[in-house]
């Protein structure tokens, strides 16, 4: 019988989800949600994008170059041009493409990231109804709205940190709380806005911690996929911060690029529209088709070998 | 004991019937007549229509994503929004004790803390819906309803356990 009642009650509950009324009375609460005051955080919005760039960032030289300096590496780029009009590049920055990788390349790893990547954790849940084995043991630290700028605060009660089996705590300490040996981060749509410059300074800041804690583990920066409109950050924002943040960190140890970006954007570097989730909100946020393409190219995009 | 029953299904029908779907596509029209309810959450979801945009979660993601520990609870149901960035959520719990009950509440409280921080300042309208919703708890059951339709479920919740 009370078998049957939380059936019913579920029923009732979730059935809610489709309602649209606006019907928003106070509820008499036990706990309540707080409602803080702090400072504001920079959402990226539906704003059109702004004539000009109010962010111009200098971006390495080397960018520019048809050539690189080899890094050693045959799994990293040695050279590559930046497309300026087309806002991408013509080979992808990091990782060039491997032979597909079985899903247990990614047993013992996390997946750190904002609401994109929160999408992803999504969809890796419901691919692992049917296929146990999706994206291996995969485990995702994720929040809307994260930062490395976040990242890099005091964990409070009023801090942005996701949870780890419902924990609230840094990147460093859930990497170290994993156990994992991977660490895929994808952070920046919240933070370009405020600086590319910071916004790299305070991923390689994100990097040293985890490295500090978790020396053995491998990290994984990929690269922030764009937009189709908007601004803070634009398209050209985000293209020029990850830019700037492939030629920060690849030449740090046990740290490697994954340019997911390279694969959605389209021919004028915003993000694909067949990819996108919100279309006529934010345009930034994936659908499935948009987590497939992601995780496709993670599999045909791994580490082959350790470049020490 | 037959009559609540009755009467939760029929709110089921009845709410399923005048819901008129959210931009997110979260379903079609709920079938006119009384749906079975089974006991796979899968299936009532699918039977509303909603398979596309609620995920309904395993004993072993609830377990992780919540923190709570799988000794503390007799049952447990979730589901959560696939998108990622829409604030609906469904957490009940039944659970061994009222200790466990404890814990559970204390976890939930801050499962619903943290979604309105992430919301905060980032998207008005869902830190909105959070704002007013709250973590319901009568002896050994506790219940996390997030949706605009907070209100009337957890009253038919507190109906429906006593």
């Amino acid at each position: 019988m009370k078998k049957i009642f939380f059936c019913v009650l579920c029923a009732v509950l979730i059935c809610a989800s489709c309602s649209c009324g606006s019907d928003t009375k106070t509820v008499p609460s036990v706990t309540e949600a707080p409602i803080v005051t702090e400072e504001p955080a920079q959402a990226p919005t539906e704003v059109p994008e702004p004539e000009g760039d109010p962010q111009e960032t200098e971006v390495p030289s080397q960018a520019e170059n048809t050539g690189l300096a080899e890094s050693g590496a045959s799994a990293d780029a040695s050279a590559y041009k930046v497309l300026v009009d087309k806002l991408t590049t013509d080979i992808p920055l990091g990782l060039q493409e491997s032979e597909r990788v079985d899903f247990s390349y990614f047993n013992d790893s996390l997946f750190v990231g904002d609401s994109v990547s929160g999408k992803l954790a999504t969809y890796v849940m419901k691919q692992r109804r049917t296929d146990p084995g999706f994206m291996g043991t995969a485990q995702f630290f994720v929040a809307d709205s994260f930062s490395c700028r976040n990242a890099l605060k005091q964990v409070t009660d009023t801090s942005k940190h996701p949870t780890y089996k419902g924990k609230k705590m840094t990147i460093e300490d859930a990497v170290a709380a994993s156990g994992s040996k991977k660490v895929f981060i994808m952070l920046g749509m919240n933070d370009a806005a405020f600086g590319i410059d910071k916004a790299v300074d305070n991923m390689v800041t994100v990097i040293e911690r985890i490295r500090d804690k978790n020396p053995e583990t491998t990290i994984f920066i990929q690269s922030a996929t764009p937009r189709i409109r908007g601004s803070q950050p634009t398209t050209k924002e985000l293209f020029k911060y990850d830019l700037l943040l492939y030629e920060t960190v690849k030449d740090m140890d046990h740290v490697y690029f994954v340019d997911v970006a390279h694969a959605m954007r389209d021919e004028d570097g915003n993000l694909r529209e067949m990819l996108c989730s919100d279309l006529t909100t934010m345009t930034l946020h994936l659908n499935d088709k948009g987590c497939q393409v992601w995780v496709e190219w993670l599999v045909r995009h791994a580490l082959t070998e350790d470049r020490g | 004991m037959k009559k609540i029953l009755f009467l939760l299904l029929c709110a089921a029908v009845i709410l399923a019937a005048c819901s008129c779907g959210s931009d997110k596509g979260a379903g079609t029209q709920a079938p006119a007549a009384s749906p079975k309810v089974p006991a796979d959450m899968d299936a009532v979801l699918t039977s509303f229509g909603l398979e596309e945009t609620m995920l309904v979660l395993t004993r072993e993601e609830i377990l992780f994503i919540y923190g709570f520990e799988d000794a503390d609870l007799k049952q447990a149901s979730a589901a959560i929004h696939e998108s990622g960035i829409q604030c609906d959520e469904f957490v009940l719990v039944e659970a061994v004790s009222e200790q466990a009950a404890d814990r559970v509440e204390e976890l939930l409280g801050l499962r619903l803390k943290q979604k309105a921080n992430e919301m905060r300042d980032y998207l008005p309208e869902q830190y909105d819906i959070i704002t007013k919703c709250s973590v319901y708890r009568d002896g050994f059951y506790t219940a996390l309803i997030v949706s605009p339709q907070a209100e009337s479920f957890t009253k038919l919740f507190k109906e429906a356990i006593g």
